[in-house]
């Protein structure tokens, strides 16, 4: 009832005031300051914020122009100034894509308006543009005059190509505080958007109504208005342990679904995996780059003239991608299209994912296993979207094995990664295989990132731990330490990542297993003497037996979180040593056992002191974190676990001379 | 045979050839020690027209040992209205020195993005040649087309890590050209000859070996040899100078910069009002936070601009602008006051700026400040929270170049001294019987020790500030109760008031209770293991700490151990740490003192030490036993 009432107050176009159950928001006219506004100290829902935008207004219209059709973005923002310390919101820097004409920037207007109300214009001479590199341009802004207590507004219109994606993603909430933001689209009845969308909250403004729209270029046509409002958004701020701030972000995005022209037949965009999968497998700078010989020759025969036919099957996927990893050097990026063709990077010795991981699809398949092209969105790119076919979602790609049970991935960005793991970045909770036969999505588990510390000590009245130590990196913590000790000297590198807090630490005896065998779990085996494991004070010594660990500071320092803490990995950490005990001395207290679980078994601590017999004890610290991601709710039980956790490495043992 | 048969024949010779030049076999075995590059051939001709442009052609061949010595895999260029690349290309060989790939004009990349208050209308053009395996070798050709510019760019040998089998410098310039030009870290001769009406220089060096790259080294920028010149005549966007010496290079900025100090009637008024009956150095502090407060940072440069300031009238109008503008601002303030003002060059940095030489006019500077003569005082104008007079490390103990109305003049800026640079703090720690304390304290920081907190507390919101502060803490925090952070306008002082809940300050263990004594302001700095130091060592940074910490037993407990004092003396500082204790509780009182070292490499385990037991006797715990 109250949508259709609206809809005619805003046809009708008087008072645009917009009324709804809890709030009532009054747009401000461009250059109209309400006095109370003026006045305004501070922001009352952020209540440390230095500025605040007061409205954020925006419009997507997709609309015909000469040049066919366009997205028409009206952008229109107002910011207070509390005090000195927001100085900085008066250099605007607004990006748009200059390459080809894509975009059009036109119309900036910019006004300063004092605390006294009196409006300055800002002139053109404070206006500069900055060619950052081929494709992108930015509009810089200084204000002058910029003083505490004043409103900067600005607006300016652009037009853009790109209407698959109704030019980009709103943010409705920003890392100042917003008191009011709003985005209409015009979407005309030949066009069907699907919605991408993340909000704290029930939309404080959702409308719709119909418009009938008149056109220079072509026939009248209706269209649909939609209005999204959103009010008293806090400024959000980067935290440790997240995905992307962007999947936080209170924020709308628009994928084109289909396009029906009276008298044409549907053109869908957004129709099945199954059709996505095979338009671009059809697609030459995609599919093509692995379907097609020609785009591969040359990497073909090279690794043909490295691997032998001879070689078994069973060994060939493991070859490849050493192959692979070792003849492209990844230059960093993410891309899902090869630069141009497979070869021209084998040629130039560097690549993209794209790239490498293409050429690693292409090798497979030219090897005859079922091997496919895997798109993914990488952390932080954000979530992806699996209701909705569009490619746009995804910003990288891992080659994917349909063998044996599950498949395997591969990714070729670091040589001393193994068949079955790909980056970190790369986990994200699942990815989809660009493979018409079986479109599909695949959940996928990040592996164990392990490590174990095994040791046998002899201490002595000094203080000093003498003894053998084992470590076991398994999972990605193998593959970490590979590629970290390239280029070290084994002493040099277990010196510097083992018992990094004691420093007189010496190590020597050192043996590497399993180095070269990047699936297996990395094991090293030395002799090491600790100096000042222990300190003596009077009869006492007083140790502290756990040298090294998973974390030895809690990593959680904030006091709040807003939004959850999202690990890339379960995580497994095991610490056992056996001690002798100098001669004489005696374990003067055994410190009670501890044990912790996270919510929901999200992870467990355990941890324990034992004799053995009169002069040996063993101490025991283990943990594990299986759970991905913990709500705000449960930060508080995650820092305190990671408290424990600190607090048992810190852990000293009283021993008394008897 | 095959016709492409012959045609390989026919390019074998060339192709060994170039199999034996970059081959890494042909590096003698003393430049692979301490070495990430070793330089193979670098060759660059600068030929200087007699219009004042310039041409400079340069060949740069580094095979690369290993990922620390990547940076030498790019080659980068910058690009201004006077200056252009004309070329810039590049060659990627193997381990053998074999020829893999040759770089493409798309393979150049144009970046000119400037932070959000930056604009310029400068550009930079680079190209990274990378090969997935090392060592790998890489060849750069470039040239850059100058219409004019103010200096004639150095030519760095070697820097820290990188050894050099051929080096050539050539400078063609008109019969009759003047200039000085100096080496630095390395003897270099110079051969002189004339072709026509072209005179030659030329100097030619190799076979140099690396330094190692190691630590708190007293190389600037890490580089440790290069060639560098001083035109006598310059002319750029128009303007035309002598650089002879540092009298005339400071004749052409002070020409340059002088006479753009007119302001609007009403600023002009208001100076008078605001500082009418008021003493110099009144007057100065007056005008000084006038400018702080109205004016931000803003750096636009364009063409001479990078040189000239804008109009004081323009930053009054705008109020903003950058070093240049807003140190003329305040210039052209004091002028109204009857204060005198003279600009200077320095380079401003927090790691230190490279020496200054009296006799070779070549300036380094980055950085602009206003000096007063009457006062012997600095003003650095574009910071928002500095009281009146005070420089930071950013600026502090360097030389400047004075643009005096009687041409240029070298100083040296004041060094902050032990005193001023001082940490004052006063803790007490209620301890619980789970092993966490509330810990309330008051702490006074001066000079240095205040640079970051006074930034926090007069240009940063509150938020940012809890969030540093729980971040940065050396103890886990809980909960925060007070944290009233406090600028003194006057002097380089801030104090900090705080109040807050340690859910884990001490470690318990049974009956027994682990107290860390200094945790809320520890000491702890470790350098890394060296035997064979080859490098000087330089830590400049010198400070006082001095610190009461009182540690309140949970009730029921009892001290079992509590460390007896400590001190530590070395020429390199001092370190005193004494315990009392009392019924319930422990007083701890600390005293560091630490003074600026330079020491020869053959010191660098006696100062390693020093800083080891320093840091062992700061990690000192108590022991403290519940009555049963």
């Amino acid at each position: 009832m109250l949508k259709t009432l609206l809809s005619v107050f805003l046809l009708w176009g008087g008072l645009q005031t917009i009324t709804f159950a809890q709030l009532t928001y009054k747009l401000e006219k461009w250059g109209k300051v309400p006095d109370a506004d003026l006045k305004l100290t501070h922001c009352s829902f952020d209540s440390g914020a230095s500025s605040m935008i007061l409205q954020d207004v925006g419009s997507l219209e997709l609309t015909y122009t000469r040049d066919g059709w366009r997205v028409l973005f009206n952008h229109r923002r107002r910011i207070k100034i509390f005090d000195e310390t927001a100085l900085e919101q008066g250099n605007l820097r607004i990006l748009y894509r200059a390459d080809h004409d894509v975009e059009k920037f036109k119309d900036l207007d910019i006004q300063l308006i004092l605390p006294t109300g009196e409006v300055q214009k800002v002139k053109s001479d404070n206006v500069f543009t900055e060619k950052i590199n081929k494709y992108v341009s930015a509009k810089k802004v200084f204000i002058p005059n910029l003083q505490k207590g004043c409103i900067v507004e600005y607006r300016y219109e652009l037009e853009s190509a790109f209407i698959a994606s109704l030019y980009e993603t709103w943010f409705f909430q920003q890392d100042i505080p917003v008191r009011w933001s709003q985005l209409s689209t015009t979407i005309p009845q030949y066009f069907t958007y699907v919605y991408l969308m993340h909000a704290p909250r029930k939309f404080d403004l959702n409308e719709n109504h119909q418009e009938s729209i008149t056109s220079a270029f072509t026939n009248p046509y209706g269209a649909s208005v939609t209005t999204f409002g959103l009010s008293h958004l806090p400024g959000i701020k980067d935290e440790p342990f997240i995905t992307t701030l962007e999947d936080y972000r209170a924020h709308i995005g628009f994928q084109l679904s289909e396009v029906i022209y009276p008298g044409r037949s549907t053109e869908k965009y957004l129709t099945s995996w199954e059709e996505l999968a095979k338009k671009m497998e059809e697609d030459e700078d995609f599919g093509g780059q692995y379907k097609n010989d020609g785009k591969f020759d040359k990497i073909w025969s090279a690794f043909r003239k490295e691997v032998p036919e001879s070689t078994p099957r069973a060994e060939l996927p493991e070859k490849v991608l050493r192959f692979v990893s070792t003849s492209i050097q990844w230059n960093g990026e993410n891309r899902r299209f090869p630069e141009a063709t497979l070869d021209a990077a084998f040629i130039k010795k560097s690549g993209s994912t794209a790239d490498l991981n293409l050429a690693v699809v292409a090798l497979l398949r030219k090897l005859k296993f079922d091997a496919v092209p895997m798109l993914i969105s990488t952390r932080d790119h954000g979530m992806m979207y699996d209701l909705y076919p569009f490619a746009d979602q995804f910003n990288t790609v891992v080659a994917f094995m349909l063998e044996g049970e599950g498949g395997q991935l591969l990714d070729a960005t670091n040589p001393k990664r193994p068949v079955g793991w790909m980056r970190a970045e790369c986990y994200n909770g699942q990815g989809w295989l660009v493979d018409p036969k079986r479109p599909n999505w695949v959940d996928i588990n990040a592996p164990e990132f392990s490590e174990t510390w095994l040791g046998y000590a002899k201490l002595n009245e000094e203080g000093a731990l003498e003894g053998h130590y084992t470590i076991i990196k398994g999972g990605p913590a193998a593959t970490q330490w590979r590629s970290e000790m390239e280029g070290e000297s084994e002493a040099a590198f277990i010196k510097s990542n083992f018992a990094a807090e004691f420093s007189e630490r010496t190590v020597d005896s050192i043996a590497f297993s399993e180095l070269n065998q990047l699936d297996k779990p990395l094991k090293v085996d030395f002799h090491c003497v600790v100096p000042s494991a222990a300190t003596p004070v009077n009869d006492f010594l007083y140790l502290r037996p756990v040298l090294d660990y998973f974390v030895v500071k809690n990593p959680l320092k904030s006091i709040h979180r807003s939004f959850p803490v999202n690990f890339i990995y379960p995580y497994k950490s095991q610490y056992v040593l056996n001690i002798e005990l100098p001669k004489g001395y005696l374990l003067e207290e055994i410190p009670p056992a501890a044990r912790i679980s996270l919510p929901e078994n999200g992870g467990k601590i355990q941890f324990s002191v034992g004799k053995t017999d009169e002069s040996h004890i063993q101490v025991i610290l283990k943990m594990n974190i299986t759970k991905q991601e913990f709500l705000p709710s449960e930060y508080d039980a995650l820092k305190q676990f990671f408290d424990l956790m600190t607090e048992k490495v810190q852990l000293q043992l009283a021993l008394k001379k008897v | 045979m095959k016709p492409f048969s012959l045609i390989l024949i026919f390019l074998a010779p060339a192709y060994l050839a170039a199999q034996i030049e970059y081959s890494i076999v042909g590096i003698t075995p003393e430049l692979l020690k301490h070495a990430n590059v070793v330089v193979r051939n670098h060759e660059t001709v600068f030929r200087l027209e007699a219009d004042g442009g310039a041409t400079m052609e340069e060949t740069y061949v580094a095979t690369i040992l290993n990922e620390e010595g990547k940076s030498a895999s790019v080659m980068a260029e910058s690009e201004d209205p006077f200056q252009k690349v004309k070329m810039l290309k590049g060659r990627v060989f193997d381990v053998m020195g074999q020829l893999v790939r040759s770089s493409k004009d798309e393979d150049v990349q144009v970046f000119g993005g400037a932070a959000e208050y930056e604009f310029s209308d400068n550009r930079t053009k680079y190209l990274q040649l990378e090969y997935p395996q090392f060592p790998y070798t890489v060849e750069f050709r470039k040239k850059v087309v100058m219409k004019s510019f103010l200096f004639a760019p150095a030519s760095i040998l070697q820097s820290l890590g990188v050894a050099v089998e051929h080096w050539h410098y050539r400078l063609e310039a008109p019969n009759g050209f003047r200039f000085q030009w100096k080496s630095q870290g390395v003897d270099l001769k110079v051969k002189e000859s004339q072709k026509g009406n072209t005179s030659i220089w030329e100097w030619d060096a190799g076979q140099l070996k690396a330094l190692p790259d190691e630590p708190y080294n007293p190389y600037f920028g890490d580089i440790t040899s290069s060639l560098m010149f001083a035109f006598e005549e310059i002319s750029y966007d128009g303007a035309k100078g002598k650089f002879k010496d540092w009298k005339t290079v400071g004749e052409f900025f002070y020409g340059l910069n002088n006479n753009r100090e007119t302001l609007t009637p009403q600023t002009v008024e208001l100076v008078k009002k605001l500082t009418d009956g008021k003493s110099t150095r009144e007057k100065i502090a007056i005008l000084y936070k006038l400018t702080q407060e109205q004016c931000r940072y803003v750096s636009i440069q364009l063409g001479i601009g990078g040189w000239q300031t804008l109009e004081a009238e323009f930053v009054d109008k705008k109020k903003y602008g950058d070093c240049k503008a807003l140190s003329n601002y305040t210039q052209a303030l004091l002028k109204v006051a009857g204060i005198e003002s003279w600009e200077a060059s320095i380079y401003g940095s927090d790691e230190g700026a490279p020496a200054c030489d009296e006799s070779f006019p070549r300036p380094l500077f980055n950085h602009m400040i206003l000096y007063i003569p009457s006062e012997d005082m600095w003003l650095e104008c574009t910071s928002k929270s500095n009281p009146a007079g005070y420089m930071g490390e950013y600026t502090a103990d360097r030389c400047a170049l004075l643009f005096t109305p009687q041409g240029g003049k070298l100083v040296k800026t004041p060094a902050l001294k032990l005193q001023d640079n001082f940490e004052h703090t006063s803790t007490t720690l209620l301890l619980r019987e789970d092993g966490a304390a509330q810990v309330s304290g008051k702490t006074f920081y001066g000079g240095a020790r205040q640079d970051d907190l006074r930034h926090y507390a007069l240009e940063e919101t509150k938020e940012v500030w809890e969030k540093t502060f729980t971040q940065q803490a050396k103890f886990s925090i809980g909960k925060l109760g007070k944290l009233a952070l406090d600028a003194n306008r006057e002097k380089p002082e801030v104090s900090l008031d705080f109040q807050v809940e340690s859910p884990k300050y001490a470690t318990v263990s049974g009956k027994r209770m682990f107290v860390p004594l200094t945790k809320t302001n520890s000491f702890k700095l470790s350098l890394p293991a060296n035997e064979n130091r080859v490098l000087d060592l330089q830590m400049m940074q010198s400070y006082v700490l001095a610190d009461t910490f009182v540690l309140q037993f949970p009730s029921g407990y009892a001290a079992e151990n509590v460390p007896a004092g400590k001190k530590i003396t070395s020429e390199y500082g001092v370190y005193e740490l004494k315990t009392e204790t009392l019924s319930d509780a422990v007083q701890v009182i600390r005293l560091i003192e630490m003074y600026p070292i330079q020491a020869p490499a053959a010191k660098y385990n006696e100062v390693r030490q020093f800083f080891l037991d320093i840091t062992k006797a700061d990690a000192q715990q108590m022991v403290l036993l519940k009555k049963t």
